[in-house]
């Protein structure tokens, strides 16, 4: 079977280019906006249909009822003047003598009412005397007994009878009316009147286009119609239902719906009846449901037609706002787009005048923000490779510096301990020997500088403020100096002054032996002068000079690393000693103690450098510096001491040197040998040097702390590396330990090594 | 789109309605027959023209507009039914006819055509409806003055003129309501039954009327019939009553306006005002059958006194109270 070729998979699974938003928020717009113009519309109409419908039924009603009120109210009154002037006749007593005077009121009655066709006089015994019609011949004196007939009776009873309404010649309504005397002697009248003109009433009743109004007698007969035929007809109305529940209810009921019923043609018709007073007859007002409805469906119609055109415009408005706000939300899509695809060139430009076009223009100022970042950050690591580049320039200018200058003592090391072999002679070892020492001094001096430098870079360095008596200071500058430079045929004048400043002791020190020792370096003939003045809050203590001077435009570059002077002829000590670090520490030690330091030259006449210091707020009393570390040579005899080092030759010669120092001593590889050899002991050691950096990854300070764990006690020690690196001098410190760079002198050692022989007991942990 | 529907819908309902206006404009205008059995020259003629106008107007029917009414009016019996061929065979939706020779002589022809009969003491008698309520045929219309007038004729006369005992009635059988059988039966039977004395003169002709008043006996009132001979010929009637000294009643207010003593009877004019209705109902559909045969709604009586002083006969009072109108 042949496998169909298959779709490759990549096609069919790959995502769809487009959002899925596109178009929805617009369609979305136009949707909502079209729907609630409809609802609002289809809403609108319904309740104006419905209230309107509402409204005009009851007003359709109330005009009906008016109308059927109105026609009863007619034609009680026209049957009311018929009454009237029927009664005018029966003033007249009855006798033969009036018979002329009555016949006189009878044909005046015949003229003023036309619907009045026989007038008939019954005396008080019910017997007609005279009979008076249009249609017949009159009568006179007939004597027909009508003493039974309802006409006479219920007229004697009740002053007024209304007769049932028959037909004469088949389809005449009539009805008699019978009225009796003002005095029951005076007898009846019986009217017959023609009801024919109740159907102009009826016929004058303007029922909406098709309605009509029409009149029934109490049995439910049809007495007036527009269509006279109905009623020539006899029609009986009485199945109607409208008739019937007219009849059933009480007259002076009220209504508050008009009645849809089918009329006599079998159409629904709103129905509405008033009663026509004492006749018992009803009056319908019927109007058919259609046209009552007519302007409901016209108005439905309407709002249909409406409702389509609105529609549209809907429809038209709602594409036409929807776009105008859809395109500067493209806008926007389509910027944040090529933001995204890190275009960043490009701004959107939005005219609308509104919130949109706000943002637009707060996503071009935040585009221009992020060109401006990166062109920034661009630069900053343009900038920071540049410094990095320069400062690995400076390193790498630094070691080359550095080696240069270790290896020229290092070669005369060499010569010297090659020439101390070869050398029998007792004084020209002794000599050698010097050389020797002068050669490890110039190495330690850099050394030391060296580590100056770093801690100080390294913010290693702390001060210990204190106020203390320039004086003091000045003196130790003479001690340390006075000597050189009488041997270098140099005047070393120190300034006599009685100020307290408030500063570093160590510190000031240092950075006035540097200035010192630089002066001496530099001054071929006349002298150093040191002195202070007072400047306001600060003692000015200045260093002079007749050495050569400074160029103004080597004023700022002898302040840095290695900078020794165009000159190296005017560098005076034939060691070359000056590594040009001196002025370097000098001003990192300004910097720190926040001297301001100062520098006035002037080229073949000399220099004057500087230091302003704050002069002591108030004389305090006299406290003694801190006491410079006197070595006592006692102090180290007979101490046990504990020295661990990886390195074998170390660990020989600072054995040997501690030996010889009266000291016993243990000498380690690790930790773990150094418990060995100290097996039997009962007594802790005195004092642990270590290494910091031991075999087997394990730092010097590990090392104490085993020893301490091992007997319990927090021994004394220190730590000695030649690793010159801030961070590890950091480490030492922030654990509590002293650290001293091989190669370590010896006199350093001896210091430390009575400090803190001195403080046994008492650990020092932390400055 | 949308806006096309709209467009659309508007288009084709302008169409329509323009449609519907041309249609009705072209729509014929219906046609309906007015035939009488007067003289042309009569002055009655324009007056219930006028009047029968006017009413169809106030139904709706304009002349000209959505009616078309074609008169007609002669005398003789032979142009009558000429005339009536004639209105037949513009096949108009009703003919009117004006009396009972008239419509006796237009139902012989038309017997679909719808006939309103605007008078007709007897259409039951003259065979124009089967009853009075359903007429069943293609006629209806209105009664006129009823048989029972004769015995009020014969009063009143006698009332005005007293000491009358004796009277001749005037009719044309030819024209006359059921051939006369209608009115004359009712005169005698109340002649007798007041004892007065009664001829009938059958009159075919105008020259019979002088005749038969000249021959009357002396002191003989004059009852004339309602006909369409004695309505036509009101004129010479009057005159020779006139002539003769005779004391004459008559039974339409024509008579009296040409100088009769007394009329008493319908008023002609007011059926020209109803007839109309009967002509709408017609014309929107109803069908004779179903139009009962209406009665004459307003009776007048008229006296005209200057031939009563001519007479020299005083007019009593208890008449003029009772007059709808008096003629000096």
């Amino acid at each position: 079977m042949k496998m169909p070729d298959a779709v490759p998979p990549a096609a069919a699974s790959r995502p769809t280019s487009a959002p899925p938003s596109r178009g929805q928020l617009f369609r979305k717009y136009v949707g909502l906006f079209v729907a609630v113009v409809c609802a609002a519309l289809v809403v609108n109409g319904l309740s104006d249909i419905w209230f309107s419908f509402r409204e005009q039924n009851v007003l359709l009603m109330r005009i009906q009822q008016e109308q059927a009120k109105s026609a009863a109210a007619n034609i009680s009154q026209y049957i009311k003047e018929v009454e009237g002037q029927l009664a005018w006749a029966t003033l007249l007593p009855w006798s033969a003598d009036t018979l002329d005077e009555w016949r006189f009121d009878a044909a005046r009655l015949l003229r003023l009412a036309p619907a009045v066709t026989d007038i008939a006089q019954l005396d008080a015994a019910g017997r007609e005397q005279i009979h008076v019609s249009r249609l017949v011949k009159d009568v006179v004196g007939s004597q027909t007994d009508y003493s039974r007939d309802d006409s006479f009776v219920k007229a004697t009873a009740n002053k007024v009878y209304y007769g049932p309404v028959h037909f004469l010649r088949e389809s005449e309504p009539y009805m008699t009316i019978a009225m009796a005397g003002v005095r029951r002697d005076y007898g009846v009248i019986v009217a017959q009147v023609n009801l024919k003109f109740i159907w102009d009433v009826v016929s004058q009743i303007q029922v909406g286009a098709h309605g009509r109004a029409y009149v029934v007698d109490p049995a439910g007969r049809l007495i007036a119609h527009p269509d006279i035929s109905l009623v020539l007809r006899n029609t009986d109305m009485s199945r109607l239902a409208q008739v019937q529940a007219a009849r059933a209810e009480d007259s002076a009921a009220r209504f508050e719906q008009p009645l849809v019923r089918d009329d006599i043609d079998g159409r629904p018709v709103l129905s509405v009846h008033a009663p026509v007073g004492s006749l018992g007859w009803l009056v319908f007002v019927e109007l058919p449901v259609e046209e009552a409805r007519a302007p409901l469906y016209s108005s439905i119609e309407r709002s249909a037609a409406v409702l389509v055109v609105a529609l549209a415009l809907a429809a038209f408005a709602g594409l036409y706002l929807a776009r105008r706000m859809m395109i500067p939300i493209r806008a926007l899509h389509d910027g944040a787009a090529r933001v995204g695809r890190g275009d960043l060139n490009q701004r959107i430009s939005i005219k609308t005048g509104d919130e949109l076009e706000a943002l637009g223009e707060q996503f071009n100022s935040m585009a221009t923000q992020l060109q401006d970042s990166y062109a920034s950050l661009e630069r900053k690591v343009e900038e920071r490779t540049h410094q990095l580049e320069l400062a690995n320039a400076a390193k790498s200018r630094f070691l080359a510096v550095a080696s240069h200058d270790l290896r020229q003592p290092l070669h005369a090391l060499g010569l010297f301990v090659a020439q101390l072999r070869s050398t029998t002679s007792a004084a020209e070892r002794q000599r050698v020997v010097g050389r020797l020492d002068d050669a490890v001094a110039m190495m330690n001096e850099l050394f030391k500088a060296l580590l100056d430098i770093s801690r100080l870079d390294a913010g290693a360095l702390t001060t210990n403020i204190t106020e203390f008596p320039v004086a003091r200071l000045f003196e130790r500058v003479h001690t340390t100096f006075a000597g050189t430079a009488k041997d270098a045929g140099l005047e070393f004048r120190v300034v006599p002054t009685d100020a307290w400043v408030r500063s570093d002791f160590v510190l000031l020190e240092q950075i006035l032996f540097n200035l010192a020792a630089n002066a001496v370096r530099y001054v071929a003939r006349g002298g150093v002068l040191i002195g202070a003045r007072t400047r306001g809050t600060d003692l000015r203590i200045e260093i002079w000079d007749t050495g050569p001077g400074i160029p103004g435009d080597q004023r700022e570059k002898i302040f840095s690393e290695f900078y020794r002077g165009n000159d190296p002829q005017q560098d005076r000590r034939g060691l070359g000693g000056g590594l040009g670090l001196g002025l370097a520490i000098v001003d990192r030690l300004c910097r720190l103690l926040h001297h301001p330091i100062e520098l006035s030259s002037a080229v073949g006449r000399g220099s004057r450098f500087s230091v302003m210091v704050p002069i002591a707020t108030a004389t305090a009393k006299a406290v003694e510096p801190p006491a410079p570390i006197v070595s006592a040579l006692n102090l180290a005899a007979e101490k046990l001491i504990v020295v661990i080092d990886d390195d074998a030759l170390a660990l020989d010669g600072m054995g040997g040197l501690l030996r010889s120092w009266a000291c016993r001593v243990i000498a380690a590889r690790s930790a773990a040998e150094a418990l060995l050899d100290l097996a039997g002991t009962e007594r802790p050691p005195d004092l642990v040097i270590s290494d910091f950096h031991l075999s087997d990854q394990r730092t010097g300070m590990e090392a104490i702390e085993q020893l301490r764990a091992a007997f319990g006690t927090p021994i004394p020690a220190f730590l000695v590396s030649g690793d010159t690196s801030s961070a590890l001098l950091q480490e030492a410190q922030h654990a509590g330990y002293h650290l001293l760079h091989k190669p370590v002198d010896a006199m350093p050692l001896r210091t430390m090594l009575n400090r803190l022989l001195k403080k046994r007991g008492v650990v020092d942990a932390g400055h | 789109m949308r806006r096309r529907e709209v467009l659309a819908l508007f288009a084709s309902a302008m169409a329509l309605s323009s449609a519907m206006a041309l249609g009705q404009s072209l729509k014929r205008l219906r046609n309906i027959g007015v035939l009488m059995g007067l003289a042309e020259a009569d002055p009655e003629l324009p007056r219930r023209v006028a009047i029968f106008r006017q009413a169809l107007q106030e139904l709706g029917w304009i002349e000209g507009h959505n009616i078309r009414i074609h008169y007609r009016s002669a005398i003789e019996a032979d142009r009558l039914r000429l005339l009536g061929n004639e209105l037949i065979a513009l096949q108009p939706e009703v003919i009117v006819a004006s009396s009972s020779i008239v419509a006796s002589t237009l139902l012989l022809e038309a017997r679909t055509i719808p006939v309103v009969f605007v008078t007709a003491s007897d259409p039951v008698g003259d065979g124009f409806v089967a009853s009075l309520a359903q007429p069943n045929g293609n006629a209806t219309g209105f009664t006129g003055n009823l048989s029972s007038f004769c015995g009020k004729w014969l009063e009143l006369l006698r009332e005005i003129a007293p000491g009358t005992t004796h009277f001749t009635a005037l009719c044309n059988p030819d024209s006359a309501p059921a051939g006369g059988t209608y009115f004359l039966p009712a005169l005698q039977a109340a002649a007798a039954s007041m004892s007065l004395g009664l001829d009938v003169a059958r009159l075919h002709e105008p020259a019979d009327i002088e005749d038969a008043v000249a021959a009357r006996s002396l002191g003989s009132g004059i009852v004339v019939l309602p006909d369409q001979f004695t309505f036509v010929h009101r004129g010479s009637i009057v005159e020779s009553a006139a002539r003769h000294r005779a004391p004459a009643i008559y039974p339409f207010r024509p008579f009296t306006d040409a100088g009769g003593l007394i009329s008493y009877g319908i008023d002609v004019l007011d059926l020209y005002r109803r007839a109309p209705s009967y002509v709408h109902r017609i014309l929107n559909g109803a069908r004779p059958s179903d139009l009962p045969v209406q009665s004459a709604a307003k009776i007048e009586l008229v006296i005209n006194r200057g031939t009563a002083r001519t007479l020299g006969l005083a007019v009593p009072r208890i008449m003029l109270v009772a007059a709808d109108e008096v003629i000096e």
